[in-house]
């Protein structure tokens, strides 16, 4: 086995390329949930489904407190800090864990209309279903680096998957930002 | 010394912009409450959306990094 020495301008060049590359993904992906955006607010107008409006807010603060754990896990992977960087990131994947289980375990479940009583519930478990399906891909991502956190892959010089997967949890937070309004804040409710 | 202080400044900085972000929410959430004009309604939350998305995007997402040189890093 051998073993290369550590050529950090190399990596930093690749980082680069792979960040490009990364951001590329989240403009094509945010396209998807404009699109999205675009079908609520051609379908629904200014009318909104009947949703349990203090969940909706209370799932949102807690996408923003992980977004914040998922912040400090980079900053102190980026300060090569192990330990501040496991438990930053093991609180994101329960606060992410915590929000699936707000819109998918309690919102779906409690929400007075199924996907396919009209347009209002079609485009309800669309978005939320597509946005939960991001969110559970990041905890997969977020499991991945803990692992590899946890047997030390990860030095202050070298921690891109890091960085990586803290854009995408942050990506899927700013989706939020416009889902959230959009489906429990603005119109008046369809009975 | 100087690295624990860089640290602690980033670590506060971004506690700072959650606490800004969810006080961003909890007004939205109130507007929704409080305004009867739909189109209001409409242009104060997608503004206020804007707001937590663009400070997400520069602030957590440091989107600035892809336009930096070669010879810098990040945080």
């Amino acid at each position: 086995m051998s073993t290369q020495p550590f050529d950090a301008a190399l990596y930093r060049r690749k980082v680069e390329n792979n960040r490009l590359g990364l951001w590329l993904f989240i403009v094509s992906d945010g396209f998807m949930f404009a699109g999205l955006l675009v079908a609520r607010f051609y379908l629904l107008g200014d009318t909104r489904p009947e949703l349990n409006q203090t969940l909706g807010l209370a799932v949102s603060a807690i996408l923003l407190v992980s977004s914040f754990f998922m912040n400090r896990a980079e900053i102190y992977a980026s300060h090569g800090d192990r330990r501040g960087f496991l438990f930053s990131t093991f609180m994101t994947i329960a606060l992410g864990t915590l929000f699936l289980a707000g819109v998918v375990g309690v919102e779906w479940r409690t929400a007075p209309f199924g996907p396919a009583d009209g347009v209002h519930g079609a485009i309800f478990y669309m978005m939320t279903g597509m946005h939960a399906f991001h969110v559970l891909t990041g905890v997969i991502f977020l499991l991945i680096i803990f692992r590899n956190g946890w047997r030390g892959l990860y030095t202050k010089e070298k921690h891109w998957p890091v960085e990586a997967a803290a854009n995408y949890w942050h990506f899927v937070d700013v989706v939020w930002q416009f889902f959230y309004p959009a489906l429990y804040l603005f119109g008046t409710v369809i009975k | 010394m100087k690295e624990n202080e860089a640290l602690k400044n980033d670590l506060r900085f971004g506690a700072a912009l959650m606490v800004i972000l969810v006080a961003v929410n909890v007004v939205e959430f109130w507007f929704a409450i409080a305004i009867k004009s739909q189109l209001v309604l409409f242009f104060s939350v997608a503004f206020l959306a804007l707001v937590d998305a663009g400070l997400i995007i520069y602030y957590y997402m440091h989107v600035m990094r892809l336009f930096e040189a070669d010879d810098q890093g990040g945080h």
